[in-house]
């Protein structure tokens, strides 16, 4: 297998963290996005959409889709599990992961893709030209806000994201946390609870992966 | 802010909880034990005995405090919670804290040491800690018959106590027959913050793999 990854993009983060709390390793091979290097006809010829992360099987075919690519390796390797254990669990970490790609990084990917010169006529993820839409950035923001009351709130009666085992949420939280701040919103002050959550689950030795 | 300085054992487990209990704000950095970290310069300013955890406190003038029991003691007189003011019971509840940093603390350690981490296997030895942990164990079933917890009140005591037994099949010690305390372990466990600082960070022994990594990492500080 071959992982084709781009060390500051928070999709690809999310595949290293999930991979380091397995213990799994697969070659890596880096792909610059702000370059555009993922959408050279070489990588587009292995990922017709051109998004990484993507990983390549050892018969050639890929797997695009962070999460995609989590659930194939969580069947390779179910120990620890990552994305619930029985029906309910599985059911629970699916809902908080999807909340926090949906309220959490959609919103960021609007601020940061509607701002930055360098996505100025690439505002959304993929290969044809879509134009960045400014009146997009107070929205995000507003909207983003709103996402991080909900964390601090969620998060005052539970250990993890989704409930008491760390999970897959966690990690997609902490990559939305950590890429805030690209466009910098800060976990608030009073947010003791995200604050907390967050000193825990950065201090584990995957989250640096 | 305090600033903690920890790895994942039941010392450091201690603070994390007593800090999540406070609902202080605090800071986790993690010290690899396995690369000797706790024994480099930069620690050693902070605890000249190289172990964690230790603390600063950034809020009084960056004051820095070692071991788990002072550290419990500087926290709960800091904030006024987790240790009464009435001599009596304060000094019952440092009695019991006493008991766990000289006694459950130190002997559990050893029994881990002669138990999962010393390449020979030298039975007398195993046998002492373990026998003396489990009678350890058994003054603590004593003591928490018709106690919620060892001072009645929830205390610092309890926090140093359950961060140790409950790592007792660790240990190779049974709690069989001490209904009591199997009580008072899961009374613990059912607080939110004792299971949020447990995981400050976890512990990662269950793989068998994470287990062999573990047992690794203290031989080689043993060999040192």
């Amino acid at each position: 297998m071959k992982l084709y990854d781009c060390t500051q993009a928070p999709n690809a983060r999310r595949v290293r963290i999930f991979m380091a709390e397995k213990g799994i390793e697969i070659p890596r091979v880096e792909v610059d996005i702000p370059a555009g290097e993922n959408l050279n006809s070489a990588f587009r010829s292995k990922n017709p959409r051109g998004v990484i992360p993507t990983l390549e099987l050892d018969d050639g075919s890929c797997i695009d889709e962070s999460v995609a690519i989590c659930r194939y390796l969580e069947e390779l390797h179910p120990e620890p599990p990552l994305m619930g254990s029985d029906a309910k669990s599985k059911a629970q970490v699916e809902s908080r992961q999807r909340h926090m790609e949906f309220d959490g990084l959609l919103p960021l990917a609007d601020i940061l893709r509607n701002s930055v010169p360098s996505f100025a006529d690439r505002a959304i993820p993929g290969t044809t030209g879509i134009a960045a839409i400014r009146a997009l950035v107070p929205r995000g923001i507003e909207s983003f806000q709103r996402f991080q009351e909900r964390l601090n709130a969620d998060l005052e009666k539970t250990i993890y994201i989704a409930g008491e085992q760390f999970s897959i949420a966690d990690i997609t939280a902490i990559c939305v946390i950590d890429f805030a701040k690209w466009v910098k919103l800060e976990i608030p002050e009073h947010h003791e609870n995200t604050r907390r959550w967050y000193e825990r689950v950065s201090a584990r030795p995957s989250i640096s992966a | 802010m305090i600033d903690l300085y920890t790895a994942a054992t039941p010392n450091g487990h201690k603070i994390s909880i007593a800090l999540e209990e406070l609902g202080l704000p605090y800071g986790l950095n993690l010290l690899n034990l396995g690369d000797n970290e706790q024994k480099q310069p930069a620690f050693l300013a902070i605890n000249p005995n190289g172990k964690i955890p230790a603390i600063i406190d950034r809020d009084n003038g960056d004051f820095a405090v070692f071991d788990s029991g002072a550290i419990l003691l500087y926290l709960a007189e800091k904030t006024g919670k987790l240790l009464p003011q009435e001599p009596g019971r304060r000094s019952e509840v440092i009695q019991w804290l006493m008991f766990q940093m000289s006694g459950i603390g130190p002997m559990m350690g050893q029994a881990n040491v002669w138990h999962r981490y010393w390449e020979e296997r030298y039975q007398p030895a195993i046998d002492r800690y373990q026998h003396e942990v489990r009678r350890l164990f058994e003054v603590m079933e004593q003591r928490l018959n018709g106690r919620d917890y060892l001072v009645d009140e929830y205390s610092i005591a309890d926090i140093a106590n359950w961060a140790w037994v409950r790592t007792h099949d660790w240990s190779g010690v049974s709690i069989e027959g001490l209904p009591h305390l199997r009580s008072w372990l899961e009374r613990m466990a059912a607080r939110l913050a004792c299971r949020r600082g447990i995981e400050a960070p976890p512990v990662k022994v269950d793989k068998k793999t994470d287990a062999d990594n573990f047992v690794k990492g203290a031989r080689a500080m043993l060999g040192r």
